[in-house]
């Protein structure tokens, strides 16, 4: 049930001495501020916004680093009437031109009134920030925060329309700014309440996750805010150092609540040694969502394994399917469920050449395995669709079309964009999935599917094979489809990393192998595998494959893949 | 050079799967690209087995990592005895 107005409103009715956000650094370095103490802050920033000619409407983009402060500025710009944006704060995992190029494009495009920027942040990347004439530049730092004397209070009937802006995934290239309403916040969040059983007494969120991504401003941010939890955060930077930290402090802190990307589920128990896991308590944690990526089965498992022993419930790990265009989440899996999200096994052969979905037991030869990410969240629907356009029915596989009572208002500044996404009311998510006994499989990116001989292909399924292969790294493996003149249809090309240079001595026989590995596990042929040493593949900013640009380094090495 | 610091070398060539390459304790890793991000977990935990100390988060930037000299050197001024 929506009870507020606008986010403000929300935060205006927290219990001032509820503790709202704890910054973690360390065991011994941790500041909590109250939800009292957060609007303090809060409004004196908007007094300063306002005393730089901030008023309902302008953009005011912020680059500082992951923290309390950055928290407070974007609801002060709110406070405004302004639409405050959070842009990713440079770091050793944004290779710099991308950097540069990102940052550049979104701040053309937002056209802000002030820009919020660290102190320390770099003078060589600044010159890349667009600045009008009538922007201005406010530097921030430790001890030297936008406080003015007086704080602004907001008035409800302020904030109205447009909340704010978050960017669609990743944190370079030319991002689109998605725009969200209050209503549409609030209602997002008034279904995530509902679904996730929120209860402001007990629960307590846990986050590493960046404020630029939707999980982090949505799910860490914006719902404790509206919904008065208390959220225990660490930066993202501090959590890729010490990945265990992130058990250290749920378990300090007793928290029920976390999202997590599919890749954190791998990464955490790979990095925490098996004698150390003992010393921590995961008996709090209600729910864990996997979300922001393909849900893969054997990674929940492999974090449930792992900490077992620490009290960690398996009806804790469940999923979860959103986009930032939805404020955050379509489906949920349902919390109640005690093994986590349902799984369904179905003919690999059928399922590649039908896109149709005909169960088989577990553990069948050729069959794949899907996990759901849930049931449509109220006042949600969807759409399977074929290539072109006409519905598919359950068990069908298509691209998933959405609307809902929480779209985006559309791409701020880009009305192009906005009208190529938003097609006779519904939204082209360009993800494909299917649905039986109403729940949704998503299964990957349209764009990344590859079809041979008529033959629908999804390039994980090719990937996790040729990973499989004792000389390729684990996780450094693209597959993709490359249209073949000759041929008149797309063939498959892989491209892996060896795990060291010397085995690219024995290339022919691996890629034999490799070839060997996906025909029988798929009855497709491969058309070339490209190997490559370490580090050869091209990352995104999250440090998995990029796709486009690895494929374009290749086209760079290789031009015989340019013929058409 | 200590035996730490050998140790550590070809931990790190092991780790980024570079086995014939020549590093020593003053070759950038960090700012070069050699390790990156999601590699510097498992630096710091080899780190904090060779000098058997704990390195508290927060404490340290990548930038403090670059060099295997500067691990050493920033394990000395910011790690912390075991418990």
């Amino acid at each position: 049930m929506i009870r507020y107005r606008n986010l403000i409103e929300a935060l205006d009715a927290a219990p001032g001495e509820r503790p709202f956000v704890t910054a973690w650094v360390n065991e011994d370095e941790q500041e909590t501020v109250t939800f009292a103490e957060f609007r303090r802050r809060a409004r004196l920033h908007a007094g300063v916004l306002r005393a730089n000619g901030v008023t309902g409407g302008d953009r005011v983009i912020i680059i500082v680093p992951q923290g309390i402060l950055a928290m407070t500025v974007f609801v002060g710009a709110m406070m405004l009437g302004a639409l405050p944006a959070l842009i990713a704060y440079p770091n050793d995992k944004v290779e710099p031109s991308k950097y540069r190029f990102g940052v550049a494009g979104v701040t053309a495009n937002l056209k802000a009134k002030v820009v919020v920027i660290d102190e320390e942040f770099p003078d060589e990347i600044l010159g890349h920030v667009s600045l009008g004439e009538e922007t201005s530049l406010l530097r921030v730092g430790n001890g030297t925060g936008l406080f003015g004397r007086e704080e602004f209070l907001a008035s409800p009937d302020q904030c109205d329309g447009v909340a704010f802006i978050q960017h669609s995934a990743g944190t370079t290239g030319l991002q689109k700014g998605v725009a969200l309403t209050h209503a549409a916040v609030l209602r997002q969040l008034a279904h995530l309440s509902e679904g996730l059983k929120i209860d402001s007494a007990t629960d307590r969120i846990y986050s590493w996750l960046p404020l630029y991504h939707d999980m982090g401003l949505i799910g860490c941010f914006m719902l404790p805010m509206a919904y008065h939890v208390p959220v225990v955060m660490q930066s993202p930077l501090d959590w890729v150092m010490h990945p265990e930290t992130m058990l250290q402090v749920i378990s300090e802190h007793k928290c029920t609540l976390a999202w997590l990307p599919n890749f954190a589920f791998q990464f955490v128990p790979r990095r925490t040694r098996p004698n150390r896991r003992a010393r921590y308590d995961l008996s709090s944690v209600r729910i864990i969502i996997n979300s922001a990526e393909p849900v893969r089965t054997s990674s929940m498992q492999e974090f449930q394994s792992a900490f077992a022993a620490t009290g960690l419930k398996a009806s804790a790990l469940q999923s979860s399917y959103g986009t930032a265009e939805n404020v955050l989440a379509i489906t949920l899996s349902d919390i109640d469920r005690p093994s986590g999200p349902s799984r369904i096994w179905a003919d690999g052969k059928e399922f590649r050449s039908s896109h149709r979905v005909v169960p088989v037991a577990e553990g069948t030869a050729g069959s794949v395995c899907f996990t759901s990410s849930g049931r449509l969240l109220p006042n949600h629907e969807i759409r399977i669709v074929s290539d072109t356009g006409a519905p598919l029915g359950e068990s069908q596989a298509g691209e998933i079309l959405l609307k809902s009572d929480c779209l985006f208002d559309g791409y701020y500044n880009r009305a192009d964009l906005t009208a190529k996404a938003i097609v006779d009311g519904w939204y082209c998510t360009g993800d494909l999935g299917f649905r039986v006994d109403e729940e949704l499989y998503v299964v990957g990116r349209k764009k990344d599917l590859i079809i041979v001989g008529g033959e629908n292909l999804y390039p994980q399924d090719i990937e996790e094979i040729a990973a499989s292969h004792p000389a390729v790294h684990d996780g450094r493996v693209i597959a993709m489809g490359v249209f073949n003149p000759d041929l008149g249809t797309e063939e498959i090309v892989i491209v892996a990393e060896v795990e060291s240079e010397d085995l690219l001595a024995n290339s022919v026989e691996i890629e034999r192998e490799i070839r060997g590995q996906v025909i029988a596990a798929l009855g497709a042929s491969v058309g070339t595998v490209f190997l490559k040493p370490p580090k050869w593949i091209v990352k995104s900013t999250a440090g998995k494959p990029a796709r486009s640009a690895t494929f374009e380094k290749l086209q760079k090495e290789h031009p015989e893949l340019n013929a058409e | 050079m200590t035996e730490e610091a050998k140790q550590m070398i070809e931990y790190i060539l092991r780790r980024i799967r570079k086995p014939t390459l020549v590093i020593d304790e003053t070759t950038p890793l960090v700012s070069s690209g050699l390790v990156d991000s999601m590699a510097l977990g498992d630096v710091v935990l080899e780190l904090e087995d060779l000098t058997n100390t704990r390195i508290p988060p927060g404490a340290i930037k990548p930038k403090d990592l670059d060099t295997v000299a500067k691990m050493f050197a920033t394990a000395q001024r910011v790690g912390k005895p075991r418990k």
